[in-house]
């Protein structure tokens, strides 16, 4: 009832500028009719604006969403040009390579909580100081963000060199005794990985955070300075409380990318050694490589339904935080 | 108005242009002068090969005809070919697609004067089982895989003749280590090269039992049930465990590992003849020679690889010349043209390398010496698991699995491939 009310509301001064244009034609009687016609007129056009949009998500993002789901239930593959129904196929032989799914699975989690946890904390501590006003800050927020803007391949390759066995950080660490084959070891290598991952991608969480801290009104600041708070107080009461919001949003995001994570892995380690830093995704991507589409679907729509679980989970927890606090 | 109507006029007279144009063309893909454009598409790293235009323009200058070399990164080589082959437009030559189950629906067989010529050992590799050949073979040297070895380093730490048995190569790369040298470098990152140790041993297996193919294949027999299995696979680990090898396995490359064989800073590798190549442009005065990996029982057997196969598009309206072409190019003087550029060990009886370096010299012996066969992935009709089986190989020289897990992780693996590929018996 108050949709329509709302309706109504908004269709009379669109009618009215038609009406007006008609008038100053001197066309009476299109003047009548298009203040009839012109509410279905407005009615209509506002889903009209919404075609673009839902065309474009619609061919770009639901029908693939939804014939991966159908390539799921059979048993396409590079290797035979005709497609058979076989219905939960598919989802049986993952049921039979359980312990290799398993596996990736936590991988895949492991990856994804380590690289929120870095990119998360170190972002909102650079964002922190960054916010401050000192020479060379604007500089220094470029340096952080550059990172983004280059190919994860190329940057996968540079840390391949530097992080080698006998690569400069080695080279450096020796004398120290840490030396350590920091993507050959099975132990080291994911860590190693998500630490390459959050040196990159940690600018976008300052952008940001950095954007939540300068919109903090600066009176509360100044009224808690004079109630004699002092810059830790600041953070912990005033700020941190103001830019929840932002903090929650970026690791919401930062986790879900990390739950999708495949080229910073791909360019790094492979998903080796062995399968040290095999996640969901490099998993699907070995799938692919036997030419076994169907299965690889079916591995993709378990992935989709796993991410969608979690980040509602999430999201619901986040939420619940902010009305508590 | 009259702008509107002059870019209409415009637009009639070049489709009635092209019109007239292409009706010049005939049905059978002939132009005015009778003559016809083969489209030949190719991996890119084919073009630039030494010899290769060369060959073509040749064709061209005797026929008339030309031939359109279409490039495609090899990384979308395949995918690209299956899209052109779909729409049964765009190519009348095509490599790969080796696996299709229908070959007749999308390429024509082949045949020339050069299936005589063929080394026998190739023309039945080449040969289906219903008699014909699809596809001709390339001008590109043979390949197997085995031992690439830097024989200064050898002979320097005291070995004088390429070992026969494990125990044999096993004493070899103590000597070679005791003169200060990396004996066996692995190139673990890149693991595509330890499969290279995994064709060399199936084709011992392979020729100790002529029907093990099919009966992996069917899932009769189980992988670590394969005679030698266990002693292949707990030499190389005993390689590893015994310090014999690179301290960076897991995280050297296969450029890493061809260096340090040209530069002598490692005895050997195990990777393909292919590797020949890249070893000289390391180091052009590198003495490297080649063996097959010693089999468990002492007869090891020659893994050959198929020449690759150029297909004749089904659909292709230039067939006939298009296998002309083919056939040229593999006819005995451009075939050795080839090979004089790109020396190996050519798949024609007729045709050898005039100064055949040390590598090349080792792998024509024993091609000469018969009784090879056909690698494993190139007879199986299983889908290859090869990154699982990566990964178990980089478990198993990462000193996390032994050799009866590798098998096992092996046997996981090569049935979950079987039965994603719906193969009978998985």
């Amino acid at each position: 009832m108050s949709l329509a009310a709302t309706g109504r509301r908004e269709a009379s001064p669109g009618s009215g500028r038609k009406q007006g244009r008609g008038a100053h034609r001197g066309d009476g009687a299109r003047k009548s009719s298009g203040r009839a016609d012109g509410s279905g007129v407005v009615r209509t056009y506002r889903y009209a604006f919404l075609v673009p949009a839902v065309a474009v998500f619609t061919v770009f993002f639901l029908l693939p969403a939804f014939f991966g789901m159908y390539l799921s239930l059979t048993d396409a593959s590079t290797f035979v040009p005709d497609t058979r129904f076989i219905g939960l196929d598919n989802y049986r032989l993952m049921a039979g390579d359980s312990s290799v799914l398993w596996n990736a699975t936590c991988s895949q989690f492991a990856y994804a909580a380590c690289v929120t946890v870095g990119k998360t904390v170190l972002g909102v501590a650079i964002a922190f100081l960054l916010d401050r006003t000192f020479r060379g800050a604007r500089f220094l927020r470029v340096v952080v963000y550059l990172p983004i803007m280059f190919s994860t391949i190329v940057v996968g390759l540079l840390f391949g060199y530097i992080l080698k066995a006998d690569g400069p950080l080695n080279v450096l660490l020796k004398p120290f005794g840490l030396a350590q084959d920091w993507f050959g070891s099975f132990d080291l290598a994911l860590y190693s990985v998500t630490a390459v991952d959050t040196w990159m991608g940690v600018g976008w969480t300052v952008v940001l955070v950095l954007a939540a801290l300068q919109a903090v009104p600066a009176e509360l600041i100044e009224s808690a300075h004079l109630d004699g708070a002092g810059p830790w107080q600041v953070a912990r009461h005033i700020k941190i409380p103001y830019i929840r919001h932002a903090i929650n949003l970026a690791a919401l995001l930062t986790f879900i990318t990390g739950m999708k994570a495949f080229d910073m892995i791909y360019a790094t380690t492979g998903g080796g050694p062995g399968t040290a830093t095999e996640v969901l995704t490099s998993y699907v991507y070995k799938q692919l490589n036997t030419g076994a589409l169907g299965y690889a679907a079916a591995v993709n729509v378990f992935q989709f339904l796993m991410i969608t679980a979690v980040a509602l989970v999430i999201n619901r927890f986040v939420r619940r935080m902010e009305a508590t606090a | 108005m009259r702008r509107i109507r002059r870019i209409a006029l415009i637009g009639a007279a070049a489709l009635t242009v092209s019109a007239v144009v292409s009706g010049c063309a005939g049905d059978d893909g002939t132009d005015a002068s009778g003559h016809v454009t083969v489209t030949y598409m190719l991996p890119s790293s084919w073009v630039g090969v030494p010899g290769f235009k060369e060959n073509v323009r040749a064709w061209e200058q005797k026929t008339g005809h030309q031939v359109t070399l279409a490039p495609v990164p090899d990384a979308n080589y395949d995918a690209l070919v299956q899209a052109r082959i779909a729409s049964k437009n765009g190519v009348d030559i095509f490599a790969g697609q080796d696996t299709a189950k229908d070959k007749a629906a999308i390429m024509q067989p082949a045949t020339g004067p050069w299936v005589q010529r063929l080394n026998p050992d190739v023309r039945k590799a080449v040969t289906s089982p219903d008699g014909k050949i699809w596809g001709t073979p390339s001008a590109d040297g043979l390949n197997a895989t085995g031992v690439l070895y830097n024989k200064d380093v050898f002979a320097k730490a005291g070995i004088t003749a390429p070992p026969t048995t494990l125990a044999e190569f096993r004493a070899d790369l103590e000597k070679v280590k005791k003169s200060g040298v990396t004996p066996l470098h692995l190139a673990g990152k890149d693991g595509w090269t330890l499969l290279q140790h995994r064709s060399s041993v199936n084709a011992s297996f392979i020729g100790a039992d002529k029907d093990l193919v099919a009966k992996l294949d069917g899932n009769k027999v189980k992988w670590a049930d394969t005679p030698g299995f266990d002693q292949e696979y707990q030499a190389l680990s005993d390689w590893v465990n015994g310090g014999l090898t690179n301290d960076d396995a897991l995280t050297s490359t296969y450029e890493a590992s061809t260096a340090a064989l040209a530069k002598g800073r490692a005895g050997a590798i195990i990777n393909g003849s292919w590797a020949l190549g890249e070893i000289v442009k390391s180091n052009a005065d590198a003495h490297i020679g080649f063996f097959l990996l010693p089999a468990a029982d002492g007869h090891n057997t020659l893994g050959l690889q198929k020449p690759n196969m150029l297909k004749v598009a089904k659909f292709s309206k230039v067939a006939p010349q298009a296998q002309d072409f083919l056939n040229f190019m593999i006819a005995q003087p451009q075939a050795q043209s080839f090979l004089d550029a790109n020396p190996g060990v050519s798949a024609f009886t007729d045709v050898k390398a005039a100064k055949p370096s040390g590598g090349v010299a080792d792998l024509q012996k024993l091609v000469d010496q018969g009784g090879s066969v056909l690698p494993f992935d190139q007879q199986s009709v299983i889908p290859q698991p090869q990154d699982d089986i990566i990964a178990a190989y980089q478990e198993l020289i990462g000193k996390r699995a032994d050799v009866a897990e590798f098998g096992d992780r092996v046997q996981k693996a090569w049935q979950s491939a079987g039965a994603k590929s719906g193969a009978a018996g998985f």
